[in-house]
């Protein structure tokens, strides 16, 4: 008979923060677990997190009932989904990333890189295809995987006494003919 | 950098302990470290730092030279005055600063 060692159950406490990995959307999402892992590569990492990141799925409703409240019906009319973080480690490619009106040059003959931010002439439009990898070697590794682009801007506070942390949001968009919004992966383990 | 801070100032100084007190005015320092940084990423050194500074008699020079070594670090200091130490015939004068150091990635 063959067992399977079971992982991710309803039981187990989901503990601790994760890795972040970003890139480029170019019509491929990565819909298979392997395909997810291969971009999980420290060349991918978006950058070191700080706080843990957030997962939000909102939905808005509409309700119709009857004068009595005898029938009831609740519909789901929009949705979104937001990826949350705070990246304590960031430079100005990975700001290209986190801001849609940014464009990176690099001069390695001064030794300088120029970022420059805002104006629709820095327009990018593009989106990123945005990996969060929490491991678990006990209970089984989760991945959620979205496509979307950050919403909130970008806040750089020089302090003292603390890093210097950038807090996007990345907002999804549909990431298959279904309108998935995010993909979660969990081990879930195999027969052995 | 406390060490650099101490040797500029040119009073004698140990880490935590002298193992034979010297004679004239010496410093010891603490040197309580709390790290952070990433979720997964240790990267910034919070240094505590506490001179306790101790002068056979009254040395304001010493304590201006350590002051002096702080502040042209542009690092705000605290100090608690000169206190007589009755068991150890000793002034003591504490000094307490914090400063931030960061390890690459």
């Amino acid at each position: 008979m063959p067992t399977v060692v079971s992982k991710r159950k309803k039981d187990n406490i989901t503990l601790g923060s994760g890795h972040l990995y970003a890139t480029l959307y170019v019509d491929t999402f990565p819909s298979t677990l392997n395909a997810i892992k291969s971009y999980c590569i420290e060349a991918n990492r978006l950058g070191y997190i700080k706080g843990g990141a957030t997962i939000e799925y909102n939905q808005e409703t509409y309700e119709e009932k009857d004068d009595f409240g005898i029938v009831r019906k609740v519909i789901t009319t929009d949705e979104t989904a937001v990826m949350k973080m705070g990246l304590i480690t960031w430079n100005g490619e990975s700001l290209k990333t986190m801001i849609d009106r940014c464009k990176t040059t690099e001069d390695t003959e001064t030794g300088v890189r120029i970022t420059k931010i805002g104006g629709v002439g820095n327009a990018q439009g593009g989106y990123y295809v945005l990996i969060f990898h929490h491991e678990d070697k006990k209970d089984g590794d989760v991945w959620v995987a979205i496509i979307g682009k950050n919403t909130a801007g970008a806040s750089l506070k020089f302090a003292n006494d603390s890093g210097t942390q950038v807090e996007p949001e990345f907002t999804a968009i549909p990431a298959d003919d279904d309108g998935t919004l995010i993909y979660m992966y969990e081990e879930i383990g195999t027969a052995e | 950098m406390v060490t650099e801070i101490l040797r500029k100032s040119g009073v004698q100084f140990r880490r935590t302990r002298f193992l034979k007190s010297p004679s004239g005015t010496y410093a010891i320092y603490d040197d309580d470290i709390e790290t952070s940084g990433g979720d997964h990423l240790v990267a910034i050194y919070h240094h505590q730092i506490t001179i306790e500074l101790y002068e056979d008699g009254p040395d304001d020079e010493a304590e201006e030279k350590i002051e002096s070594a702080i502040t042209e670090k542009g690092i705000q200091w605290q100090k608690q005055d000169r206190f007589w130490l009755q068991a150890e015939q000793r002034y003591q004068v504490i000094y307490e600063f914090d400063y931030y150091t960061k390890r690459r990635v």
